[in-house]
């Protein structure tokens, strides 16, 4: 029985050192403790996990490839389906919420043409439904942009925001 | 171990137990209910469906009883207030999203879900809101999905990654989102995979070919034994008048514990197949007639008494005991001595060095307290699923350390000491090499008859390993080698506790120098103090052997002076007797079986699915019964002697071949012919038997005056087809059932050349190219080509006992690829 493939079909050399580097982290045989970490590699590189990566994946670290299915599906930080470049995630939990989390969504909703969990048609921007908080309470409104945080958000602090993306 | 037995109270019931057991374990062994649905005594605990609560005292909250090991002093209440009101809230949550579909459910009536509600649940649910549904997943022809029902106890999860060794179900999602499924939609392709049907405790896992077709209730039970590997797994034939509507496993700790592979599941629907014999037939200037039984048997005998000297019988070693020990009594009581059971045995030579029948030399229980197992020949996972079962549990959890020499890769889905992919030819000298450097160390002369094989041999390097653990047997490792032919019923195989097991796969029978191989082997074991045994390819090869259904043993087993001149199967004759054999599927050389047959004068053929061969070249066709609709006695592969009944009348003017051998035996006139049950058969065969004694290693019967064994051919030049028995071709019954043969693993999906990529561009196929030729002895079959890196260069693998491959010569041999 072969513990996994080494020679990583289906994985840039980016992904597979990055991959490498945290496995350097784990025991040996314990090569699914980089599980999260390789998806979320996978998930910037191509922006979503798509099957033959996930497959890929699971060969490279040795476990089954339902096991990655699980923990992709798992958590809504992995996306499975191809989005918008930028990932905007505004925070609704209950600081947010008291201080107009809603108005916010509301505004980038109308602004965009999209509703929470959509894309845009050009491909530009991705609005996510972020399930939870962000820990970000002292600042806000916030919201996350492709992993930065900004806080103390206005519809007008919005505008500025997605103006200065790409 | 005294201190490790403590004390606790269940329900006020002072019990004992081992600490740190289970609490669930006590209490079942006590009789005292708890209800569950995650907990399997099979499967790790996972705890995740919380109906097992129970109150215990100083514990604030309940506490699962699966999850809870057991403490001195401890007080428990499995019905208390508190522990039934944790149970009754346990049960109101996992019926909220359950449909009420009961009544038109399969597992309504049998229902781990229903039988809990109704002891533990409430008339009324809180819940008013939607319910949740979820969409079905195809898992292929065996397994029917309703995935509403599916209650996640993971069950069928934990089962793929502990005991299948393939993990394909998962859950996936989360909170309400989370489903039981494949997430990738594929058929499930363990051979182990339908026995999630019956840890299912609900209605979200069903039997598909048998789906709406019963209710549990109407069903009569009724104990029988698989019939399509060498270890004779327990079942239930659950029978609905005179059908069998479907197979469950019977516990057998000892063979198959809970568990049933696909094949010996799903066999079952092959049996009203078209293609079934119902009426004796007759070719009357060559048209087939039907005909009454007077008729045919008289044909029959007609052709029996023709010319005995030059007359051949062909018997399937899937015969019971009884009909296989009638026909050769039979058959030589009428002057034919020319009668074989090894249709696809390659290599007959050498029959002074056999053991008396082919076994595992000790019993399946005993394979997880071997410390080390070298394994030759190419694996048992698809071959003998539950053989493979065993030595994963062995490998995973009694550490024993398993050498695997193949011949292509079977993809076990256990732990190895190591693995390696040798040509056949390469084997032949990889076991040589370690033969004489066994030898060569302990400083013991080669055997005579082994001398210039072994003179020549070398070991590999990658031996080395296996080498060195073969060389720590210590002699007083030695012990009796077990018993042999025990006739009682479910007799177990003599205490045998050697650490460790040389075996030869079933496969190997194909190989061309199996005689040789099999002398090593022996050699190998008797040096290293190893148990040595040969896995049986068929359900009753072994018992074949003792009812003396070959050409050189006697009933009994007794060697038969002078038969083993006689000529083999394969050479020709002017008159055959078939049973129960397709010849151009259940030999190794299909395509001259089938020239014997065209060139024969008469052929007469017990059979329950004739086939094309027969159709064309018999004269006589009698039709006999299969499986559940006969009783009769199987040896498997420990050796232990198990006999089932009947469940089902067979179709039409189908009878069990004892009874029409019997008729034969009266009507030809045969001094002791009149048997009243198959029981009397066997007691006789029994008794002919020798009683249980020390197993002979065949080393012991190698000597000085023994014919040299020849060295096996030079294949370092050319393209070698080495052959494995499909394991869905195993026999008639098998071979005709269409969910089966729907699997990936099925007629169709094994119908392929599997060859090297770089053995397929060395002869100039381009990557495009799907289909290939294949050449040997002038007949050409037309394959799909499948590029496989777990076959050896300069072989093919082609598979045997389908209709793709029953076209072409012997199962080794030359060929040619375009």
């Amino acid at each position: 029985m072969k513990a996994h493939d080494d020679t990583a079909p289906g994985l840039s050399p980016g992904l597979r050192a990055e991959i490498d580097a945290w496995l350097s982290r784990y025991p040996e045989d314990r090569r699914q403790s980089a599980l999260l970490a390789a998806l979320r590699a996978a998930q910037h590189e191509h922006g979503h996990l798509e099957v033959a990566q996930m497959d890929a994946i699971a060969a490279y670290l040795g476990i089954p490839a339902v096991a990655v299915y699980e923990v992709a599906s798992f958590y809504s930080m992995y996306t499975l389906k191809p989005v918008g470049k930028h990932t905007l995630a505004v925070c609704t939990n209950i600081s947010c919420m008291l201080r107009g989390a809603s108005e916010i969504v509301a505004h980038l909703e109308q602004r965009l043409g999209i509703k929470l969990g959509e894309s845009t048609p050009d491909g530009r921007f991705y609005l996510k439904r972020e399930e939870e908080c962000l820990a970000g309470c002292c600042g806000a409104p916030m919201m996350q942009v492709d992993h930065v945080y900004h806080e103390h958000l206005t519809p007008q602090r919005v505008d500025q925001i997605l103006d200065s993306l790409e | 171990m005294t201190e490790d037995v403590i004390e606790l109270s269940i329900n006020d019931r002072v019990c004992r137990a081992r600490k740190g057991e289970l609490l669930i374990e006590v209490a079942d062994r006590e009789g005292i209910a708890i209800p569950r649905f995650c907990y399997h005594k099979k499967l790790a605990i996972a705890a995740n469906c919380r109906m097992c609560l129970v109150e215990v005292e100083k514990s604030q909250k309940p506490l699962p009883a699966c999850a809870t090991p057991v403490m001195a002093g401890m007080k428990v209440y499995t019905a208390s207030p508190k522990a039934r009101a944790a149970q009754k809230a346990t049960m109101e949550f996992l019926l909220i999203n359950h449909p009420l579909d009961c009544p038109v459910c399969d597992q309504g009536g049998e229902c781990e879900l229903q039988d809990v509600a109704q002891g533990y649940g409430a008339g009324l649910s809180h819940y008013r809101e939607a319910k949740r549904a979820v969409c079905n997943e195809d898992l292929g022809p065996l397994i029917a999905t309703e995935m509403t029902r599916c209650i996640h106890c993971t069950r069928c999860v934990r089962f793929g990654s502990e005991i299948a060794g393939l993990r394909e179900l998962g859950a996936t999602g989360r909170s309400e989102f989370m489903r039981i499924g494949t997430f990738v939609a594929h058929t499930l392709a363990h051979e182990l995979s339908a026995n999630v049907i019956d840890l299912c405790p609900v209605g979200a896992l069903t039997a598909k070919p048998s789906k709406d077709r019963y209710r549990p209730w109407e069903l009569r039970a009724q104990p029988g034994l698989g019939l399509h590997d060498s270890l004779g797994s327990h079942l239930y034939w659950h029978t609905l008048g005179a059908e069998v509507m479907r197979v469950v496993p019977r516990a057998c700790e000892a063979i198959n514990e809970i568990w049933l592979s696909d094949r010996d599941r799903f066999a079952y629907t092959g049996l009203h197949s078209a293609e079934r014999l119902h009426h004796p037939m007759i070719r009357r200037q060559g048209e087939w007639q039907r005909c009454d039984w007077d008729t045919a048997l008289e044909a029959t005998l007609e052709i029996l008494r023709a010319e005995p000297a030059q007359s051949q019988a062909w018997l399937s070693p899937q015969q019971p005991l009884e009909s296989l020990y009638l026909a050769q009594k039979l058959l030589r009581g009428m002057g034919i001595e020319r009668l074989e059971h090894r249709l696809s045995q390659t290599d007959l030579r050498h029959p002074e060095h056999e053991a008396p029948y082919p076994s595992l030399g000790m019993a399946l229980d005993d394979i997880a307290g071997l410390e080390q197992l070298l394994w030759l020949g190419p694996g048992p996972r698809q071959d003998q699923p539950l053989l493979h079962h065993r030595l994963r549990q062995a490998a995973l959890h009694h550490d024993t350390q398993i050498w695997l020499l193949e011949t292509y890769n079977t993809q076990p889905l256990h732990p190895l000491a190591a693995h390696h992919i040798v040509h056949p030819s390469g084997l032949v000298e990889r076991l040589a090499g370690l033969t004489r450097a066994l030898l060569d160390a302990q400083g013991v002369a080669y055997p005579a008859a082994l001398a210039e094989v072994l003179g020549r041999a070398v070991l590999h390097k990658d031996d080395e390993a296996v080498l060195a653990v073969l060389c720590l047997g210590a002699p007083e490792r030695r012990v009796a080698l077990g018993s042999s032919g025990d006739p009682s019923m479910d007799s177990k195989p003599a205490e045998y506790n050697s650490a460790l097991l040389i075996l030869l796969s079933s496969q190997l029978t194909l190989h061309p120098d199996y005689s040789l191989l099999r002398a090593l082997a022996s050699v190998l074991a008797e040096h290293s103090h190893s148990a040595w045994g040969e896995v049986p390819s068929h359900a009753n090869s072994a018992g074949a052997y003792l009812a003396g259904a070959v050409r050189h043993r006697q009933a009994g087993g007794a060697a038969r002076p002078c038969a083993s001149e006689t000529a083999g199967w394969e050479a020709p004759a002017k008159r055959y007797f078939i049973l129960d054999v397709e010849p151009e599927r259940d030999t190794a050389y299909p395509a001259l079986a089938r020239q014997r047959l065209r060139e024969a004068r008469s052929v007469v053929a017990l059979s329950a699915y004739p086939s094309q061969a027969l159709w064309d070249h018999a004269d006589v066709l009698l039709p006999i019964a299969v499986g559940p609709e006969s009783s009769g006695t199987w040896v498997n592969a420990e050796g232990r002697w198990q006999s089932m009944a009947g469940a089902i009348p067979p179709p039409g003017e189908a009878r069990p071949a004892w009874k029409v051998l019997r008729v034969l035996g009266t009507l030809a006139g045969l001094a002791n012919f009149d048997y009243h049950s198959p029981q009397q058969l066997r007691e006789e065969l029994a008794a002919l038997c020798p009683p249980p004694g020390p197993r002979p290693n065949p080393y012991l019967l190698l000597n000085a005056t023994d014919t040299p064994y020849a060295c096996p051919a030079d294949t370092r030049r050319g393209l070698w087809r080495q052959s494995y028995r499909a394991p869905l071709g195993s026999d008639g019954m098998v071979r005709r059932a269409a969910p089966l043969q729907a699997l990936p693993y099925g007629e169709a999906g094994v119908s392929v050349a599997r060859l090297h990529p770089d053995e397929a561009k060395h002869h100039g196929i381009p990557a495009s190219q799907t289909r290939i030729e294949v050449r040997q002895d002038g007949m050409v079959v037309d394959l799909t080509l499948q590029r496989d890196p777990g076959v050896p260069l300069g072989s093919i693998v082609l598979p045997l006992g389908v209709k793709a491959t029953a076209a072409l010569g012997p199962a080794y041999g030359l060929v040619d690829v375009r």
